[in-house]
């Protein structure tokens, strides 16, 4: 049996700066996996050679066939559709208009979430349908951006930090939406509140400096709650230190 | 009066041309980046094309002007696949010496092809004028308006209502996510080459009656279209086409009631007293720096 997604020796390299050390990876169909791991510790990187915007060494490949060397736009057509971090809308366009540039990546897929079902999902979105993208709240745009990637019909979703700066409220919105879209969708998500993406998922992968540093079930890993939190701490303690040097130095 | 609402009206077809070819540089540079210093050698082309089609062979106004824009379009494919396409990997101003080198090109295929002499495409109204309110204004006048605004309205309806429209509006708020969203951003950009040539080409067509067709036609209304795009502040075409038939008409009555020897110079004049005034064009937000 092959998983929907597989990644082998995946190495993402900015410059002299390896930002992904060769990691392995799967997500099989209907899996909803957790991709944690502290800031810069090469998660959104790895996101972003996925899905093509990023040159990356490695295979990958989806549904079985090769991505590389196929361009970002196809790959999306293809059912890998990534949500970007920062949410992204295209500020010049309405909620509704951002909706329906998601169905351009149908490629003639069948929708598990119509429009309709995205305004169920999301019910904040209804009213705010005809407002122009950038008076929407990071919340509302986080939620507008999930519906706009579900609507393309995605074989597998992938969800770069839907956490990142909402309200704890807001937060719960999304997740109670991102729990039914599982029940459908295949999902990967990047995360960096550990807790949240476990409470969500089967199965994650823990990054720290670009290689994978545990990996299994979900809740195996929440019980290793120790050895979780020193890696999503590490990074940011470096970057801590890095700050401590710079301060010093001036 | 008559004189006032004469300089009006030539104010307002000139700037419905300036429109057509402003839109076009914006609508370009809005989804490719790329500034098309050909875009008044295309509609230099336009005029060319419909004087061969209409004097050279004799083929009635609407289907010349349906192939003038057909053709211009199918130029502005080529040169996306000859300036654009390949050098899509380097930096934009590659792209944009790029255009110029092809807006020289193209000027001398036109000497070549039809010499340096001026010509004339005669109007589909012959000198026929329209006698209001004191002036006559010439049919090819009220063509000009009429077609540039039905033209407008049917690029604001493919912008607005259609999935086309809202792809490249999304291609031009956001290049990088749109291709997350499966947007053929290459598809596109050929598109937007050929459509903003297609303005070009039938502004050029438009204005040929009103003008003598020289090589240097394009060139130099090119440049008060280029005003008009730094007035709409490059980004927002409603602001761009109320710059272009504000700087003509200001343009008109200078050259009506003050000099016509400095016709040519007026819209520098309005661009650098706009710029001083607004220093991010007519319509934008003033960013307030501090120091």
């Amino acid at each position: 049996m092959s998983a929907l997604l597989e990644v082998r020796g995946l190495v993402v390299s900015y410059g002299p700066v390896d930002a992904v050390r060769g990691i392995d990876l799967e997500v099989g169909a209907g899996e909803t996996v957790a991709l944690l791991g502290a800031n810069g510790a090469g998660k959104s990187s790895t996101l972003r050679a996925l899905s093509g915007l990023v040159k990356a060494r490695g295979e990958v490949r989806f549904g079985g066939a090769d991505l590389r060397r196929v361009s970002p736009d196809a790959i999306a057509r293809a059912g890998l559709v990534h949500v970007p971090e920062g949410r992204m809308p295209f500020r010049s366009l309405t909620t509704e208009e951002n909706l329906l540039v998601g169905t351009v990546a149908r490629g003639g897929r069948t929708a598990e979430f119509a429009l309709s079902d995205v305004y169920d999902l999301f019910p904040p979105l209804t009213k705010l349908r005809r407002r122009g993208s950038w008076t929407l709240s990071g919340g509302e745009q986080q939620m507008m951006a999930t519906g706009r990637g579900l609507l393309a019909a995605p074989r597998l979703l992938l969800l770069d930090e839907p956490s990142l700066g909402l309200a704890p409220a807001v937060v719960d919105t999304v997740y109670a939406a991102l729990r039914e879209v599982r029940e459908k969708i295949s999902v990967l998500v990047v995360e960096q509140n550990a807790g949240l993406a476990l409470g969500l998922c089967e199965r994650a992968y823990v990054l720290a400096a670009g290689e994978i540093a545990m990996s299994g079930p979900a809740a195996e890993l929440a019980d290793r709650e120790s050895l979780l939190a020193s890696y999503l701490a590490r990074e940011s303690d470096a970057d801590h230190e890095v700050h401590q040097d710079e301060r010093q130095a001036g | 009066m008559g004189h006032f609402v004469g300089l009006l009206a030539s104010g307002v077809a000139q700037g419905a041309i300036a429109a057509l070819i402003a839109l076009g540089i914006v609508l370009l540079h809005q989804t490719t980046g790329v500034v098309n210093f050909a875009q008044g050698d295309l509609l230099t082309l336009g005029a060319y094309f419909g004087v061969w089609l209409v004097v050279d062979h004799g083929i009635a106004t609407i289907p010349a002007y349906l192939i003038v824009v057909a053709l211009v379009f199918g130029v502005g494919v080529a040169m996306e696949r000859i300036g654009y396409a390949p050098l899509r990997r380097q930096p934009i101003l590659a792209v944009v010496i790029s255009t110029f080198a092809l807006a020289l090109g193209l000027r001398s295929l036109i000497i070549l092809w039809q010499g340096n002499d001026q010509k004339t495409l005669p109007s589909p109204f012959g000198g026929r004028v329209w006698h209001f309110a004191g002036a006559a204004i010439p049919y090819q006048s009220v063509l000009i308006v009429a077609v540039t605004g039905v033209v407008l309205a049917g690029l604001m309806l493919m912008l607005h209502r259609s999935s086309i429209g809202r792809q490249v509006r999304a291609l031009a708020a956001d290049r990088e996510t749109a291709l997350l969203q499966g947007i053929r951003v290459t598809r596109l950009s050929v598109l937007m080459f050929g459509l903003s040539a297609a303005l070009a080409g039938l502004g050029g067509v438009l204005v040929a009656p009103t003008l003598t067709v020289s090589p240097q036609l394009g060139f130099t209304l090119l440049l008060s279209s280029f005003a008009a795009t730094v007035l709409g502040g490059f980004d927002r075409m409603g602001a761009t086409v109320l710059a272009a038939f504000g700087i003509a008409i200001v343009q008109q009555m200078a050259a009506g009631y003050v000099s016509a020897d400095y016709v040519e110079a007026y819209p520098y004049l309005i661009l650098l007293v706009a710029l001083v005034l607004r220093p991010s064009g007519l319509f934008g937000e003033v960013v307030r720096v501090r120091y």
